[in-house]
């Protein structure tokens, strides 16, 4: 048998649109994870000094987790829809489009994270601009935000949803 | 993915910027420079973070000296504490950026010391922070009776065969420089060891050895020193060339040649400074400001780095130079309005 046909018996719609729901969990989750460690490794050390700090460094060490929030979102719909009844080819590709697509963009968690920081040890240095660092933080969102907007897009118009 | 750089700064970035928030402010020292005594200090830095360095028998009797040490060591402490938090080489590199520079003015200090026959207590009371270790060593050479005796007392550091080079240059010309540069030689040489692989921290350390560089070829013009040897490579903005040129023009003409660098003000009133008192003392301090101000600016933009450490700490320092000075204006009964003159 030609290997095209070998690939063909075994990947069909159900494994693309499988691999599209881990992407998207995994490569967002690395993303979220490695900013959360970033910007709590600076939350844990403002705190350490402070107890005082801890309440406003928590909740700019927190905006990272947003990305593996959207990713999880993008892998129950594709995993809830292979299980609703056999994907074709189609939407097994556009459920993979998806995956990498909210995927990808999650790796914004690292950036944010590095933000988050940032904008940890600027508060606690001078707390009038805590309102003001926290817009900062919230910008590499926006990446994430459209990888996933495109990512649900996609799978409404690739019958998935 | 291999890890960012930032990522290993997180966590000391975090501590330092929480411990910016308990370094005195303005308003703090103002207190420090009414205080009455030296009781008042003390209890104003029990409710600090000097609190840990402020042993109980400080707390019975509230004395000068003591004091003066429990100041140094809180130096010490503080930077202990951060350094532990960072990377492994960037503890090296900061560890011959910060103890081992403290270390080489403590040297000079102490060989300014000797040179001119100052007592023991009162040189002590110049030493600045240094490790435990170190701080014995400083207390044994504080105690040589001569320059030879002094070198010996370092048999076993890099600074004994540096030092020892040189003797023979101190004894021609009389005058303590070739020494100074000899110890500069070793730090400026651990510095380059370091340096490799960290770009913000080689623009720095091009400054400071700018700013070393400039000091010395002034000084080989006042006393009539050959410049070779006396100045070193890797400078950031004043290759060797031009501090030949400088040396080789009037003492008032040098500054033109560096007013293009970022030094030329600086230079240009230390000079002018010089013609008026005979005194270089805003030299020293006028070159340091610029160079923390590069890092500091650099920082800005590269928040979790080394370069946020070290402008915390030179910050630190600041701050507890200028608590010893207050304590010992205060012994002497010097008034506040002099002993603001003396804030750095």
């Amino acid at each position: 048998m030609a290997i095209t046909e070998v690939l063909g018996s075994v990947i069909n719609g159900n494994v693309l649109g499988g691999i599209g729901a881990a992407l998207a969990i995994g490569i967002a989750g690395y993303g979220s994870a490695k900013g959360l460690g970033i910007s709590g490794n600076a939350a844990s050390g403002v705190t350490g000094e402070d107890e005082k700090n801890f309440s406003s460094a928590l909740i700019l060490q927190v905006l990272p987790q947003t990305q593996v929030v959207y990713g999880f979102i993008i892998a129950v719909l594709i995993i809830l829809s292979i299980m609703g009844g056999d994907m074709d080819y189609e939407q097994g590709g556009v459920s993979l489009a998806a995956g990498i697509a909210v995927g990808v963009t999650g790796l914004s968690g690292i950036a944010q994270g590095n933000a988050a920081a940032a904008a940890i040890g600027a508060a606690t240095k001078n707390p009038k601009v805590r309102g003001k660092v926290l817009i900062f933080v919230v910008m590499p969102e926006i990446a994430a935000l459209f990888g996933f907007v495109i990512a649900i897009m996609l799978l409404i118009s690739g019958g998935v949803l | 993915m291999p890890p960012e750089k930032g990522e290993h700064y997180a966590y000391a970035y975090g501590v330092v910027c929480g411990k910016y928030s308990k370094l005195f402010d303005y308003r703090v020292m103002e207190n420090f420079i009414e205080a009455r005594g030296i009781s008042e200090i003390l209890a104003s830095l029990e409710a600090t973070e000097y609190e840990k360095d402020i042993r109980g028998d400080l707390r019975k009797e509230a004395t000068t000296r003591p004091l003066e040490l429990a100041l140094k060591k809180h130096f010490m402490r503080i930077y202990d504490d951060i350094a532990l938090t960072m990377p492994e080489n960037d503890r090296k590199l900061l560890d011959t950026i910060i103890p081992e520079e403290l270390n080489v003015r403590n040297l000079k200090i102490i060989l300014r010391a000797i040179h001119s026959g100052m007592s023991h207590e009162r040189l002590m009371q110049l030493v600045g922070p240094s490790r435990k270790d170190d701080t014995k060593l400083f207390q044994n050479l504080s105690k040589s009776g001569s320059i030879e005796e002094f070198i010996s007392g370092l048999r076993d550091t890099p600074y004994h065969k540096a030092l020892l080079d040189k003797v023979g240059a101190y004894k021609e010309f009389g005058n303590l420089l070739p020494l100074e540069a000899a110890l500069d030689k070793v730090l400026i040489e651990k510095w380059e060891e370091h340096t490799v692989e960290n770009d913000e921290i080689k623009t720095f350390v091009g400054a400071k050895i700018d700013r070393i560089n400039i000091k010395n070829v002034i000084k080989c013009k006042i006393y009539g020193i050959p410049l070779q040897e006396h100045v070193f490579d890797g400078g950031l903005q004043i290759s060797k060339m031009t501090l030949g040129i400088m040396a080789g023009v009037d003492i008032g003409e040098m500054s033109r040649l560096v007013e293009r660098t970022i030094y030329g003000n600086v230079v240009r009133e230390a000079i002018e400074e010089y013609k008026k008192t005979g005194s270089l003392t805003h030299l020293d301090v006028g070159l340091e400001k610029i160079v923390m101000s590069l890092l500091e600016h650099s920082s800005k933009f590269n928040p979790l780095s080394i370069g946020s450490v070290i402008s915390f700490l030179n910050l630190k320092g600041k701050e507890v130079n200028n608590l010893i000075t207050i304590v010992i204006c205060k012994s002497y009964d010097i008034p506040p309005k002099e002993i603001k003159e003396l804030m750095i």
